[in-house]
């Protein structure tokens, strides 16, 4: 088909305006798929992504659509995340793009994700079309949210398309806006090859597949590719596209989107946002923008039992398969013995990949409490990035610590102002920016420590606004900061495994809720367990966990032994569950104490 | 000699006191003689498979309130009893009651039968304490019945306490210790309220209507029991047991000693060559499966070493003098020492456990944790 009639665009939203909704009715008003076919969702179709209602991977669908006018159109439609974990993935995804519709809950109006992401394409110079979701619903007030668009983000909104994805009001207009307002895609296919590389995944029959936007040039089945950031050179197997259901094609040209099977067997080869250009006549430049994305969020993963050590080692081999965002190294901790030390984009990607780990794997695994990548700058200038506080104590001649900053976005009803400002202060937040939505709704931007925010910010955030506010982050830079280790010793030993590093104005806090969180805990032993919290050589916090001094021994009643060795054995078995460190036992859930200290 | 005990049980009360979870149900008089049928065909098809040299040293008849049978039926057990076991000339026959459920008449009976050790459930000799208990005697009651065991003719006589109780103060239990030494029982057991799942009391503690004292206090009625009853001249010989020289209940001992034991009854345990069993609890399931199998077994178990080992120290460290070591690694031909090394070195350095070259015993700080010390050798 002549370029001219692609059209290649995204969605974008703030979470749960109707995104995933709206995509189902342009595929089934497509003819993408029957409607007896249709699942809720249809795109979000990993098990998790399911249950929880949200779309991890993106995923594309080409459709053919015919106007009015009877003029046929390919539409590339590209299903982003959302979630702020997975930002990385809705650039490069955008990056894929002409257009993008921005959806906007008629009820809810402008959110923080929305402000988010549209940045994220305005960045790239989409064409924007906003979309008002959810007029069906009685309290719908699409004139306050084309004000919004207009006031606030600066977009024309007078021709903004009116939906009910639920009721599929306004799809047709939608699908005619499409044609009409994104433009067809640029480039030549007569120049030398050069593909973004945008989104890709694991296949256990085809091995890696992967998602490419042809920026010029043609590829074609047989062709020699190079993937220019990995510097891998492989041949093109397979070419084609979803409808979701999906088609093989011979070529794909400029301004295609389409689907590429070329013998990769390892994700992590296959890095978003690369250039894919032909090994016989390359491009000279590659596309713009690439970059490494970079783990945020680190947290040791360890075996209950020893035993299932290789079995982990082996399931995050097969795991990096598929999610090439996560890494994972060998690492000892004097408490917890041999494990692994991951990294993740955030927290949602972390609960994701550890309830993947034992859901499909069946390995059960103790988490210990995330941190963030510090950066250590030497006397020497040398600068050190290190992803386990443990860590630091290894490093000399420290000059200064350095932690992550994000911006992070918070929009909520204008009520709320001192409650969302007295939060951000506490988490040591600077606010950069504040601006009236409308005359109830606010927006404030605040530099802050990821560190404060990556654990239980948003949380705090909703149950201090009644789930009003919402919020979101990109990351800036790294800043100086009064940093220091904070370690915890039971009975004496340092438990490398919950240590931790902190702003020294909240170490002695911290120390203090960390320690009481602990003791609660614990569960009483034979052995009285004192609980310290200590900076350096400082004990800033103490507890103790009294030893237990009786137990209620009851009779073996009429000689039913089998009964009461069974009860002990239970226990025993729950006991062993615990991690043994000295002669004190640890519940698992004890290494995420420093997730249950209230606020900070 | 095989040396083994019989334990009968019988599965009915008068009324279900909240905290029970043994295996009672209301007594049924129509029900009885079937049932005690039943026990005497299980009890003759054992005798006719027993070993030829084996004796019987103790028959303990349990509950249930065994006192709920009519005279009539509890003698029947016994002399068929004697007349299809080996039974030793000085054989322990123990039987449980109720004061409810007691009778001079009944208790006479029952000693010119033969029956020759009376264990009466009293609990306690407060009113009030009884009631929350939910016991449907007084302690009056309590103290006639016991007078009446003493006019019946039994001089092997035991007192069941209990502590912990709610609305217990230390001069109630107080109290209740003096009421009982007073009535010179030649041995006493105080237990320890235990709040078992499935309880009426499971339920009222779950809703935060039954309120029990703390551990510290629960403590120290344990204390005082062990300070005030080897005072007056019992041994303190098991964790909640008491008793006058030469008056060691020998039917408990041979669990203690995870010797062999027949059970007969609904619901009854055994432990023979390495197996345990149980049988079916519900009394009509039993009589219907005894009467049409001859057999009413609902679950069986043969023993692993390891599961073995851990049970007799589990059952022999209950007891002061502890396990015998000799014994212990001639049963299970296993070295002590060199297999509990760990845990052994573990529990003395802190005090939990006395060890010398052939015994294994618990320390006192032992023995009130005697569960956490035992699960340490479990595996
Ligand atoms: N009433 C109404 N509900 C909608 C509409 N569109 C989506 N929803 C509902 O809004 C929720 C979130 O939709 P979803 O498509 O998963 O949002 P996403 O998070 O942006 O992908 C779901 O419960 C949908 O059924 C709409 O037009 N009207
Ligand atoms: S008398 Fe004993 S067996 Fe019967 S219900 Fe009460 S506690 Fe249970
Ligand atoms: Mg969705």
């Amino acid at each position: 088909m002549d370029k001219k009639n692609v059209r290649n665009f995204s969605i974008i939203a703030h979470i749960d305006h109707g995104k995933s909704t709206l995509a189902d009715k342009l595929i089934l008003a497509t003819g993408g798929l029957q409607k007896r076919e249709m699942k809720e969702q249809v795109l979000d179709n990993m098990e998790l992504e399911r249950e929880r209602g949200i779309t991890i991977k993106a995923q594309t669908v080409r459709l053919s659509y015919k106007d009015a006018a009877g003029n046929p159109y390919i539409f590339n439609m590209i299903d982003t995340p959302g979630h702020v974990d997975f930002s990385y993935e809705v650039s490069r995804s955008l990056a894929a793009c002409e257009g993008a519709l921005l959806i906007v809950d008629a009820t809810q109006g402008i959110q923080a994700q929305t402000i988010a992401n549209l940045n994220l394409a305005l960045k790239i110079n989409l064409t924007i079309i906003p979309v008002i979701n959810k007029i069906d619903l009685p309290s719908a007030n699409p004139e306050a949210i084309k004000e919004q668009l207009e006031d606030i983000l600066q977009i024309e909104a007078g021709g903004a398309i009116l939906t009910s994805a639920k009721q599929g009001i306004g799809i047709d207009e939608l699908l005619q806006a499409i044609a009409d307002q994104i433009p067809p895609p640029e480039g030549d296919s007569e120049k030398p090859l050069s593909a973004l590389l945008f989104d890709a995944w694991y296949d256990a029959y085809k091995g890696v597949i992967v998602l490419v936007k042809i920026v010029e040039g043609t590829m074609r089945v047989g062709d020699p590719i190079y993937l220019m950031a990995a510097d891998k050179t492989y041949q093109v197997e397979e070419l084609g596209a979803f409808t979701p259901a999906q088609i093989k094609l011979d070529v794909l040209q400029a301004g295609d989107v389409g689907y590429v099977v070329a013998g990769i067997k390892e994700l992590g080869q296959t890095k978003i946002g690369d250039t894919i250009t032909n090994a016989k006549r390359k491009t000279p430049q590659p596309l713009q923008g690439y970059k490494e994305v970079n783990p945020m969020v680190f947290s040791g993963l360890y075996p209950i039992s020893g035993e299932q050590y290789e079995l982990l080692r082996d399931a995050l081999k097969k795991l990096m398969l598929n999610d090439a965002s996560f890494t994972y190294e060998a690492e000892t901790s004097t408490a917890l013995g041999f494990g692994f030390r991951c990294g993740f984009l955030g927290l949602l990607h972390m609960e994701i990949v550890r309830e993947r780990l034992e859901r499909e794997y069946h390995v059960e695994l103790l988490t210990t409490a995330p941190t963030v990548v510090y950066k250590i700058v030497t006397t020497d200038g040398e600068t050190i990035l290190i992803d386990n506080p443990s860590k630091l104590k290894d490093i000399k001649n420290i000059e200064h610590l350095e932690e992550p900053y994000v911006r992070g976005t918070v929009v909520a009803p204008e009520e709320y102002i001192g409650t969302i400002m007295s939060l951000a202060l506490e988490r040591r937040g600077l606010q950069t920016k504040m601006e009236y939505l409308n005359p109830q709704t606010v927006m404030l931007q605040y530099d802050l420590p990821f560190n404060e925010i990556v654990l239980d910010f948003y949380d705090r955030l909703k149950s201090a606004t009644k789930g009003y506010a919402s919020f979101d982050y990109e990351f800036l830079d790294f800043r100086s900061s009064s940093l220091v280790k904070l370690d915890i010793l039971l009975n004496g030993e340092l438990v490398d495994a919950l240590s931790l590093i902190i702003h020294k104005d909240k170490a002695y806090y911290q120390g203090r809720a960390l320690a009481k969180s602990l003791k609660e805990q614990i569960p009483q032993q034979m052995f009285e367990v004192a609980i310290q919290a200590a900076i350096g050589a400082k004990v800033v916090a103490r507890e103790t966990v009294k030893a237990l001094r009786k137990n209620v021994l009851a009779k073996c009643y009429g000689g039913d032994i089998t009964r009461k060795r069974k009860l002990l054995e239970k226990q025993k078995a729950g006991k062993k569950k615990m991690k043994q460190i000295g002669s004190v036992e640890i519940p698992q859930e004890a290494f995420l104490a420093v997730l249950r200290t209230d606020g900070k | 000699m095989n040396s083994l005990g019989i334990y009968i049980h019988i599965p009915y009360c008068l009324h279900k006191c909240g905290y029970c979870d043994f295996n009672s149900h209301v007594a049924r008089e129509k029900e009885m003689p079937d049932y005690v049928s039943a026990l005497l065909k299980e009890m003759e098809i054992a005798s006719n498979e027993m070993d030829i040299d084996s004796e019987i040293v103790s028959i303990f008849l349990g509950g249930g309130t065994p006192t709920t049978l009519p005279l009539e039926l509890l003698e029947k057990i016994l002399i068929r009893s004697r007349q299809i076991f080996p039974l030793v000339p000085d054989c322990e026959i123990t039987f449980e009651a109720n004061p409810a459920s007691a009778s001079l008449e009944k208790l006479s009976g029952l000693r010119r039968i033969g029956y020759n050790r009376i264990s009466i459930g009293v609990q306690s000799f407060q009113a009030n304490e009884l009631v929350t208990l939910d016991r449907i005697h007084s302690p009056d009651e309590a103290v006639t019945a016991i007078n009446w065991a003493r006019q019946a003719g039994f001089d092997n006589l035991s007192i069941d306490l209990m502590f912990a109780l709610t609305d217990q103060t230390p001069e109630t239990w107080n109290n209740t210790l003096n009421k009982a030494l007073a009535l010179a029982p030649e041995h006493l057991s105080t237990y320890n309220l235990m709040i078992e799942p499935g309880t009426a009391f499971y339920g009222l503690q779950k809703n935060g209507k039954l309120k029990l004292p703390e551990d510290e206090q629960q403590l120290y009625y344990f204390q005082e029991s062990i300070r005030q009853l080897t005072q007056a001249g019992y041994q303190h010989y098991e964790i909640s047991n008491f008793a006058k020289p030469g008056r060691e209940c020998r039917h408990n001992k041979i669990y203690w000693n995870n010797g062999n034991t027949f059970g007969f009854g609904a619901g009854a345990a055994r432990y023979l060559n390495g197996q345990r069993s149980k049988n079916i609890n519900l009394p009509s399931d039993y009589i219907r499966q005894i009467m049409q199998n001859g057999d009413a077994t609902e679950s069986t178990e043969c023993l692993q070493t390891l599961d073995a080992m851990g049970e007799t120290l589990m059952l022999g460290l209950r007891m002061l003098e502890g396990v015998n070591i000799p014994q212990f690694e001639n049963r299970f031909k296993v070295s002590f020492h060199s297999h509990y090394q760990e845990v052994l070195k573990k529990l003395s350095r802190e005090n939990f456990i006395k060890l010398t070259e052939d015994r294994l015993a618990l320390t006192t700080k032992g023995l009130y944790l005697a569960d956490s010390v035992i699960m340490e050798f479990m595996n």
